[in-house]
């Protein structure tokens, strides 16, 4: 990397909740709600996971290592899952990108 | 079963886990049960009746449970999107540069009970002062929101209201208020800069938010307990209960309510929390409460509030003799006597019914000798 800070991106860039949403927790769900979304969005089932992991940065591949081994399954049966949930989270603003 | 034990449910449900003296395992029967999720939903109370149904305070089905969290999860979709609204209106106060201070609902579900998703609500609340009160209104048009109710006569609201309900194109109502309550009461409290008091800031969503301090927030809870509605509702006496069992300084607050002649307001609110909650109030406020005499002023003027005769008019025409100069009560009642005609014409009344109206409230609402 140049002294300018420019350079080549990781390859492994990591995802964290961004931190100016609206968020409730009950036993059954999560809601989250963006600047700029029309509605809250509620989290289920395994998208709870997905949220709970990313308190803290986490890669796509450390992110579906960890829930695989939540849910004691190989990474890879579980890896296109876990991304689309993933995905969608960004789309709506509520993750952020580290590097 | 009766609404009598029904109320009684509701109650026990918003003293959860605040050491109500006599909190038993609640028994609804099957068929009220839909009647007891309505009650829960119309009080704002999902989030502690999911609490107290999973230590099982009382019985659901699995059904029941399934509704009740629905039912929790639209209040708070809407809790939410209240939470950004005021993040919007506190970004475009600031950016006009009006001072003011966030209420109840989002502050006290931050800053005072164990989880936000606890407390719900469904408004938002904004203090302004009186100067600074037709600009914020004229500020917050700029995210879609109007008067609901045409004041009597311009500058009226700012001058001499509780405050004015502004209404967004998504149904969304802001409160936007000047002092705490309608009536004799909120008229004492606004002889007080009540923005003088340092701001309690909380973080919500993408910025900091200037609530009203602890002791400010206390009194405030304690006017809408008292005064807000009859029967009193739930979420303001539980509001109450939790800044009691959290502390703050009960000294300053009793000197405040007191210099404002606000004491019986005080004392009314800590009496319906040990009545309607069951939580008795112990230490100096307990005491001082228990001590406290209300004077046959407070008595009368409480009736326009805490009976099922309250009504804003009767209110208004009590606030007359709390004014504090003469100028203010010949403005404040001419402008209700013969008030605009665009207020006249949303009222479907007409000057003559208006002006009758009038002299009979004053007539009724006297003073005691």
């Amino acid at each position: 990397m140049s002294d300018s800070g420019a350079g080549p991106l990781p390859q492994n860039p990591s995802w964290i909740r961004a931190d100016d949403l609206f968020i409730r927790i009950t036993p059954r769900s999560v809601l989250v709600a963006t600047r700029d979304s029309a509605s809250p969005t509620v989290l289920g089932g395994g998208a709870i996971a997905i949220w709970n992991e990313l308190a803290t940065p986490c890669d796509d591949d450390t992110l579906v290592a960890r829930i695989a081994a939540r849910c004691s399954r190989p990474p890879a049966a579980l890896r296109e899952e876990v991304l689309a949930a993933k995905r969608e989270l960004c789309t709506i603003g509520a993750l952020i990108e580290v590097r | 079963m009766t609404a009598a034990t029904l109320r009684g449910a509701l109650q026990a449900i918003a003293a959860y886990g605040l050491g109500a003296h006599d909190q038993e395992v609640i028994r609804v029967d099957a068929e009220w049960r839909h009647l007891l999720l309505d009650g829960i939903t119309r009080e704002r109370l999902s989030g502690l009746a999911i609490e107290a149904s999973r230590s099982g305070l009382f019985d659901l089905s699995s059904a029941e449970r399934d509704e009740l969290l629905d039912r929790h999860d639209d209040q708070l979709g809407l809790d939410l999107v209240l939470e950004r609204l005021l993040c919007e209106a506190a970004d475009v106060l600031d950016r006009a540069h009006i001072e003011y201070r966030a209420l109840k609902g989002p502050v006290v579900a931050h800053t005072l009970y164990s989880d936000p998703a606890l407390r719900s609500f469904g408004d938002v609340d904004l203090l302004v002062s009186g100067c600074d009160f037709d600009q914020a209104i004229c500020v917050l048009g700029s995210l879609g929101f109007r008067r609901r109710f045409v004041e009597p006569r311009r500058g009226f609201d700012a001058r001499f209201s509780k405050g004015s309900c502004l209404l967004g194109a998504a149904g969304q109502e802001i409160d936007l208020h000047r002092t705490f309550a309608p009536g004799p009461y909120g008229t004492r409290l606004a002889t007080l800069d009540l923005l003088a008091r340092p701001a309690q800031h909380f973080r919500l969503g993408w910025r900091e938010i200037p609530g009203v301090d602890r002791e400010l927030g206390f009194v405030h809870a304690c006017f809408h307990a008292a005064l807000g509605d009859f029967p009193p509702r739930l979420v303001p006496l539980r509001d109450v209960a939790e800044f009691l069992a959290t502390g703050f300084d009960a000294d300053a607050v009793i000197r405040l309510v007191t210099n404002v002649r606000c004491a019986t307001v005080l004392q009314r609110a800590l009496h319906l929390v040990e009545e309607e909650l069951g939580i008795r109030v112990g230490g100096v406020l307990g005491e001082w409460s228990r001590r406290h005499v209300p004077s046959r002023f407070d008595r009368w003027a409480l009736g326009t509030y805490a009976s099922r005769n309250r009504s804003y008019g009767a209110q208004a025409a009590v606030s007359v003799w709390v004014m504090p100069s003469l100028r203010d009560r010949v403005a404040f009642a001419s402008a209700l006597a013969l008030p605009s005609r665009d207020y006249v014409r949303s009222r479907e009344r007409n000057y003559g019914a208006r002006i009758r109206h009038s002299v009979k409230l004053a007539t009724t609402w006297r003073p005691p000798r």
